[in-house]
């Protein structure tokens, strides 16, 4: 975390949920800092840098928030690339997903996620996730450099 | 060798003789002969002895008899039994054709002494008796290798045992012929009866004791021949025909057992007479033809019980012949294999009838699993009937015979047709993961505006509570947002499930007629697109649910049109191709096209790979639902985006009449 900012990529294709996200992580500090993408092919072409981030070099972001059902490449699919590739697999993944399907969840931790995460039906819980998502992740999680 | 050098005197002779015929009492013909033949190289100091019958053809000599020395020590001939005809047999034979005693003291010097059979004791002199019956010769008698010459009285005594044997061994071969005779009858599955003249029963073997119905055969002897008749008139015929017409009769009959009971049985009767032609009495043979034809019946319903099953089950039978290579087959394997008696049946050819896509997997399974490790053949696999080439599902099994060295001899099983099964495994296979693509779909898609709600009407609240009108409408567009796409997904949700369950009866209709109506419905947005259809059909017909088909092509028509982008020039292209397995339809478009990496993705239910367009994603899934409800594959072909895209399907359940597509519901 030192010099370089940190960055939360979120994916997310539902526009009002990456809204709450952002809103509720805006006491963190950290809200200006998120990058949101909209599918998976997109997400994969931030991280690796191809498609519309061709030749850029974005920082990489230091965790990554991530829905499971995403237009074109599936949020489990990009788990997995990040999770193969040798200079992604150290950044966590969590899961961030409506779903609370026993073989969703399973799926997940078998494809590396480091943190599965049910949204939940009600803004005081959501939010009540969200703080406490933002001490642990952002606060007290100790990340390599 | 040792030879007894005195012949004793006469007393010895009658000895002899009371010997032999004390063996006459328990031994058989050939122990008598060989006794006889000892007695004799005794009593004449000879080293050989030999018996031959010569056969009514006064031509056959037929050895019967060695003397025991003369086995052991000396002839290492052809044995007992041997035949010769006369003209070969050496100088030894003299006897027969000079029809008197001979004998030769000088063997080795005589001309003409012909050959003995290899093997033969040699002969120093030998002393041979024919035995005389009326006019025919019986039976030679012969000794030799006397050390001294043969003389009359040698002659004399062989004459005594000659007559004796002769008495014995004609009586003996009599006695052996009847016994042989009656044992075969006695032995017999058929029922014999023997009867005099009169009818009176005099013989009944077992099997007539059984079929009459008797306790012993001693009940029988006496009764009538002609009770056995239930109807007397036809037992009548049957004795005029034997006794006036002298014609031996057979047939059917009703007989009747002891008891009275009636069955049906195949008779024979004939007379049998002697020499002289005097009736001796009756010869009547029966046969049980209930039981015969209970076998029959019995054996003729169980194969035809295992026919009809073998066709009510579609398994055929078959049976390979390694050495050949070639197999036979039963009728309803001929029918599963679509193929009639001009087939070559090969093991090659067998492996034709398989589906090419498993043939190289199965003639590897043939060779190195079930020839090469001795396994039974289990599997199953696809074929291409020979006759409409249609592809079926088969269950093969079959057991191995192999030779000692391991080589097959032969493979006999069964091949059992599953399509149907297969069809059905598919089906659910597919039901189980539709309803896992709805589970999901439920848990992220439905879940998903809930939540949405949920957490802006929170975010509301505190808007109101503070004042931050300024957030209100955006709340509220969230909110709204998220109950439309609730609404259009539980409507879409509905039509899904509505085309798995309700079923229209199913009726023919031409894809022309199904593309017509897929373009009037689709009129609005193609003339405001300006899109040019064109649609070259072959006249296929189909039967099946017609909103179900109307639905399909209006989907992927539907779908082409959204994707057009912002093509200039948008096309459509309906129509059908014929391939190898059937018609493949098709749906082309020159729009936006489709990345190679989300082709299969886009069949999804709710998925969309544009987030951002109109409309829930249903459409393809939709079309895919149906095309696997007709038991066939959809896919698509695009090189990518910009390159435009071609969705092609198959409906192989809707090529075939309503009544087989078993499994469209």
């Amino acid at each position: 975390m030192k010099g370089e900012p940190f960055v939360i990529l979120l994916v997310e294709d539902d526009p009002a949920h990456a809204e709450i996200v952002r809103r509720n992580l805006e006491d963190f500090r950290v809200a200006n800092r998120i990058v949101h993408v909209g599918d998976g092919q997109e997400a994969l072409d931030y991280l690796f840098r191809e498609g519309a981030h061709q030749g850029a070099a974005p920082p990489l972001p230091g965790l990554v928030l991530l829905d499971l059902r995403l237009p074109k490449v599936d949020g489990l699919e990009v788990l997995k690339r990040i999770k193969a590739d040798p200079g992604l697999c150290r950044i966590p993944v969590v899961v961030l997903t409506t779903s609370a399907a026993e073989a969703d969840m399973a799926r997940a931790y078998d494809a590396k996620a480091n943190s599965y995460l049910v949204k939940p039906v009600d803004l005081e819980k959501f939010t009540g996730l969200m703080e406490a998502f933002g001490f642990y992740w952002l606060a007290w999680n100790r990340y390599p450099d | 060798m040792e030879c007894p050098s005195a012949p004793p005197g006469w007393p010895a002779v009658f000895a002899a003789r009371a010997r032999i015929m004390d063996m006459a009492e328990h031994g058989t013909l050939a122990q008598v002969l060989r006794a006889t033949l000892d007695e004799l190289e005794e009593l004449t100091g000879s080293c050989i002895g030999f018996f031959h019958f010569l056969e009514a053809d006064q031509e056959t000599l037929t050895l019967q008899a060695w003397s025991t020395r003369t086995a052991r020590d000396f002839c290492r001939a052809e044995g007992q039994g041997a035949h010769y005809p006369l003209g070969r047999a050496g100088v030894w034979a003299d006897a027969v054709r000079e029809r008197r005693p001979v004998i030769h003291n000088d063997y080795a010097s005589l001309p003409f002494r012909k050959g003995l059979p290899e093997g033969h004791a040699e002969l120093v002199r030998e002393m041979v008796v024919p035995i005389l019956r009326g006019e025919r010769i019986a039976a030679i008698l012969g000794v030799g290798n006397k050390p001294s010459p043969y003389e009359g009285a040698d002659l004399e005594r062989a004459a005594l045992l000659a007559d004796l044997v002769w008495d014995i061994a004609e009586s003996k071969r009599t006695q052996e012929s009847l016994r042989f005779q009656e044992a075969a009858l006695e032995c017999s599955l058929g029922a014999v009866a023997l009867a005099d003249p009169g009818g009176r029963i005099q013989y009944v073997n077992p099997a007539y004791v059984a079929l009459r119905g008797h306790q012993d055969r001693f009940r029988c002897l006496g009764l009538s021949l002609w009770d056995f008749w239930a109807d007397p008139e036809t037992a009548g015929a049957v004795r005029r025909q034997l006794f006036e017409e002298g014609r031996a009769a057979e047939g059917e009959m009703k007989a009747l057992r002891f008891d009275g009971t009636p069955f049906d049985a195949h008779f024979t009767a004939s007379v049998a007479r002697d020499a002289q032609g005097n009736l001796l009495g009756v010869l009547g043979t029966f046969l049980d033809e209930t039981e015969r034809r209970r076998i029959e019946d019995a054996l003729r319903e169980r194969e035809f019980f295992f026919k009809e099953s073998q066709r009510a089950a579609a398994i055929g039978s078959y049976k390979t012949d390694f050495r050949t290579g070639t197999w036979r087959s039963s009728a309803v394997l001929d029918r599963l294999f679509g193929i009639d008696e001009s087939y070559d049946r090969t093991v090659a050819n067998w492996l034709r009838i398989v589906h090419p896509e498993d043939q190289e997997a199965m003639g590897a399974y043939l060779v190195e699993e079930v020839i090469g490790q001795q396994r039974p053949f289990a599997r199953e696999y696809r074929i291409n009937r020979i006759d409409d080439g249609e592809t079926r599902w088969v269950n093969g099994l079959g057991e191995l015979a192999f030779d000692p060295e391991g080589r097959p001899l032969s493979m006999i099983g069964t091949i059992q047709d599953i399509t149907e099964r297969k069809l059905r495994d598919e089906e659910l296979k597919h039901k189980n993961e539709e309803m896992e693509r709805f589970t999901f779909m439920i848990s992220h898609d439905l879940k998903g505006p809930l939540v949405t709600v949920r957490t802006f009407l929170g975010y509301l609240e505190q808007d109101l509570a503070s004042g931050r009108s300024e957030r209100v409408a955006k709340d509220m567009g969230f909110i709204r947002e998220a109950t439309g796409k609730m609404g259009r997904l539980l409507e879409d949700l509905l039509e899904v499930s509505r085309v798995g369950r309700v079923v229209n009866p199913p009726v023919q209709v031409t894809i022309g007629e199904l593309v017509r109506d897929a373009v009037l419905a689709l009129a609005g947005a193609i003339s405001s697109r300006g899109v040019e259809i064109r649609a070259e059909l072959a006249a296929v017909t189909l039967h099946g649910d017609r909103p179900r088909l109307e639905a399909l092509w209006q989907n992927l028509l539907e779908n082409a049109i959204k994707y057009l982008g912002d093509q200039p020039a948008p096309r459509v292209e309906l129509g059908v191709e014929a391939a190898p397995a059937g018609p493949v339809f098709f749906v082309r478009d020159n729009g936006i096209g489709i990345d190679p990496r989300f082709q299969e993705k886009i069949f999804g239910l709710f998925d969309q790979l544009d987030p951002a367009s109109e409309g829930t994603g249903l459409g393809l899934a939709l079309a895919r639902r149906i095309v696997e409800l007709n038991g066939g594959r959809i896919w698509v072909e695009s090189e990518g985006p910009g390159h435009g895209s071609c969705f092609r399907f198959t409906l192989p359940a809707a090529l075939r009449p309503a009544k087989e597509a078993g499994h469209e519901r």
